[in-house]
């Protein structure tokens, strides 16, 4: 990111438009306005300036403001081609008033005649590469590039082959044309009637493509390119209208009504693109100012952190910050979550270094940002946001081993399930058959009249039932079948049957992720047996869902101590997010079940 | 599988006759609605998933044939699943613990009752409910004879099999009943199996 990295050529152009461009379109500005004042003064121009004041009024502010902006924009921003677009259009605005100083200089007169056409591409260009300076679709940049080529082309026809002094519609523009090389009024004619068509044509569809633009939804908190977009779509219609009445009247008269009224309309319309786009400029100088105050506003509030801080400088609801961790090896947001920031028509990247490592990218609108987001990020800023990088890092690395500890978890359960189901499959069964067998020889010996062997086969039968039970126990304690049978409030409830003191439970019938109702399960089974060793009192359990959270609260009376002692469940409850919080005399869990 | 041949075994020598045996809900729902035998025994856990497909597939034979008797058996303890079963159709429905099948004389006892229209509930779940720590245990308020009739009407028993079954007078164990459910604030009803069913949420409240 450092200049001297740059190459050498990159930095002369850059120079060049940096201090030339701004020169040459500020000259050209005053020229046109001058000359614009020359053409009124003189009582025999055909210029709607000389026709009114109110005009020459209006296309005198027009221009001024247009070329005024204009140029600081492209001195300001010189990468971005709108700056010379506002400014060319005021010029080209100036020169067309120009062409009716019938007694002006031939050469002023003749080039206002030839670059008049012009209007229509810069026009184009501007509205369909406002505000990034570079239009992006292809049938944008086929509308620029036609509108581009058919009025260089007219612009060529009318210097070499118009003679206005030949022309019998010529109202403004009759005197001699210098560039003139051979009269063919009849090709000069048909190539205006041409031209004014395509501008109609290329003018509609520009204006159909900004109202779909405009219908699109904004990141902005507050869109004024919105409000310039609209002015700009309002004066391609007025270059379109222009051109319908040039067609039906190509007497071009200040004087008459519909022209005059027009003149005036395109006038004030232009007027304010400059206004809008001076606006826009500088709103991109507060944005900057704001952007060098970074650092200390993420040193003052580190808790809003570098997002929201840019969102607010740049004024752009879209702004995403992507924190990359090299021990990731992937982007993470603040909160330490995976994210992919990808760009698209109204989304850019910017990525954010650090002494030559990547920190982060910065997702945004880029008609809203400046133009080059990584410079105007300071040095001091960089430090708070590698900060913020290594706190998001640490986020996910907790949330990865949170992740982690989960998976454990889960497959211990559904190991514990397998071995309660083998249990119940295998042991079970072959207890039971053992059960029938002895029942059998037991009945067997009674009828043989061997009372004592039956005796003692009868002992033998009640201690497989009590080998029977302690399995079902065990089974129970491995996995409680009833909680993935029943759900958390029959099973916390089965477990309130067995406790040494009273429990009441309060739980809701919803259905959890297992390893919720699990973790619910065992923290209850855990607190119902630490407080059994000392079973005085009793407890009351109640569960309730708030907020995508399950929250139990564990009410213990006659406890004193209470104890609160989960050294197991607290594991699980931490895997899931989840935090214990110890009163005096209760236990509050919350579970997240969202 | 042994468990069902022992079964089958214990049953015949005991008198009942066997009409037909299913390893999987599909075939039992299938020989069920052939054979409309008086009484089911089902197993709680079935395949496909092992959980409580007996209780599925009591339901299903319920729809089908109202007045069939239904013997689930099971390994769980928790009371959760005996109420589940009996909660919408107690009458001639049964649940034991699957440690009870080769004691002849507890499952011919059941299937008995299950088809003289009466619902059997295994004594091991009646007595952990008796034996839940209670905060106010009302329980404690009555006299053993009163605690020995009424977890015999939680069992599931009529009046008359627990008059068999004490060896006293019918008329006594309604006198019994009659005391012990106005101590315990509960609603007689005359329908026996409605009867069970308040017993045990009483219990379980």
């Amino acid at each position: 990111m450092s200049d001297s990295a740059e190459p050498r050529s990159t930095r002369v152009t850059d120079r060049f438009t940096r201090s030339i461009w701004p020169s040459v379109l500020a000259l050209a500005g005053a020229t046109a306005l001058a000359a614009m004042v020359q053409a009124a003064e003189e009582p025999s121009s055909r210029s709607y300036g000389a026709s009114s004041n109110h005009a020459l009024a209006a296309s005198l502010v027009g221009v001024a403001i247009l070329v005024a902006v204009g140029t600081v924009a492209s001195i300001n921003r010189p990468g971005n081609a709108i700056g010379r677009l506002v400014a060319f259009l005021g010029i080209l605005w100036g020169a067309s008033e120009v062409i009716g100083w019938t007694t002006g200089p031939p050469l002023v007169r003749s080039t206002g005649l030839v670059i008049e056409p012009m209007i229509l591409p810069i026009l184009v260009h501007l509205t369909l590469a406002f505000p990034q300076g570079r239009a992006v679709g292809k049938l944008d940049r086929l509308l620029i590039s036609s509108a581009y080529l058919t009025a260089i082309l007219a612009g060529m026809v009318r210097a070499a082959f118009y003679d206005p002094i030949r022309d019998m519609s010529c109202h403004r523009i009759c005197s001699n044309n210098i560039f003139l090389l051979d009269p063919k009024p009849g090709l000069a004619h048909l190539t205006n009637d041409v031209f004014l068509w395509v501008t109609i044509v290329i003018g509609l569809l520009v204006v159909v493509g900004v109202a779909r633009r405009a219908l699109r939804p904004s990141s902005a908190r507050f869109d004024g390119t919105r409000i310039v977009l609209g002015l700009l779509a309002l004066s391609v219609l007025a270059e379109v209208g222009r051109a319908g009445l040039l067609l039906v009247d190509p007497i071009e008269d200040p004087r008459t009504t519909p022209f005059f009224a027009l003149f005036i309309v395109r006038g004030i319309v232009l007027a304010l693109i400059g206004l809008g786009v001076g606006w826009e400029l500088s709103r991109m100088w507060r944005v900057r100012r704001s952007l060098e105050t970074l650092a200390e506003r993420l040193e003052a509030t580190p808790e809003v952190g570098l997002q929201a801080v840019l969102a607010d400088a740049l004024g752009d609801e879209s702004v995403e910050v992507a924190y990359w961790s090299p021990r990731l090896d992937r982007h993470v947001d603040a909160s330490g979550r995976t994210v992919t920031l990808e760009p698209g028509p109204e989304r850019a990247i910017a990525a954010i270094e650090r002494s030559g490592n990547t920190l982060g990218l910065v997702a945004h609108n880029p008609a809203l940002a400046v133009a080059d987001l990584q410079r105007e990020i300071g040095s001091a800023a960089r430090l708070a946001v590698d900060n913020e990088r290594l706190r998001a890092e640490l986020l996910a690395q907790v949330s990865e081993i949170r992740a982690s500890q989960s998976r454990i978890v889960e497959e211990g359960d559904a190991m514990r399930r397998q071995i309660e189901r083998d249990l119940h499959d295998g042991a079970q069964q072959r207890l039971l058959a053992l059960s029938y067998q002895v029942r059998l020889a037991q009945a067997a010996a009674a009828n043989a009249g061997d009372s004592a062997a039956a005796q003692s086969l009868a002992a033998a039968s009640d201690e497989v039932l009590l080998a029977l039970a302690d399995l079902r126990a065990l089974a129970h304690g491995i996995f409680p079948s009833i909680l993935v049978d029943g759900g958390l409030s029959p099973a916390l409830r089965a477990l309130g049957d067995q406790a040494p003191m009273p429990v009441e439970i309060e739980a809701p019938t919803d259905r959890f992720e297992p390893a919720v109702e699990m973790a619910a399960y065992l923290t209850i089974r855990e607190a119902i047996e630490s407080a059994g060793r000392r079973a005085s009192g009793h407890m009351r359990v109640s569960a309730k869902v708030k907020d995508d959270d399950l929250t139990m609260e564990i009410l213990f009376e006659g406890f004193a101590p209470p104890p609160v002692d989960l050294v197991h469940s607290s594991d699980r409850i931490g895997a899931l997010g989840g935090s214990v919080e110890s009163d005096d005399d209760r236990l509050r869990v919350v579970i997240p079940c969202g | 599988m042994l468990t069902r041949e022992g079964i089958v075994h214990v049953l015949t020598v005991a008198g009942i006759e066997v009409v037909a045996v299913a390893d999987n809900p599909d075939e039992l729902l299938r020989r069920v609605d052939r054979e409309e035998p008086d009484v089911v025994v089902a197993d709680i856990r079935m395949p496909p998933t092992h959980t409580h497909e007996g209780i599925v597939a009591a339901r299903r034979i319920r729809q089908n044939h109202p007045n069939m008797g239904i013997l689930v058996l099971s390994q769980f303890l928790d009371p959760a699943y005996a109420l589940e079963l009996l909660q919408d159709h107690p009458e001639r429905t049964g649940y034991l613990l699957k440690d009870r099948v080769f004691d002849a004389a507890v499952v011919v006892d059941a299937l008995n009752r299950i088809h003289q229209g009466e619902t059997v509930v295994d004594p091991t779940i009646v007595s952990r409910l008796f034996g839940r720590q209670r905060r106010e245990n009302p329980i404690a308020d009555l006299t053993p004879r009163e605690r020995e009739v009424l977890s015999l009407v939680a069992e599931g028993l009529s009046n008359k099999g627990v008059a068999e079954r004490l060896f006293v007078t019918p008329r006594t164990v309604e006198a019994h009943v009659t005391s012990t459910f106005l101590k315990l604030g509960l609603t007689e009803s005359p329908d026996s199996h409605r009867r069970v069913l308040a017993v045990l949420a009483f219990l379980r409240a």
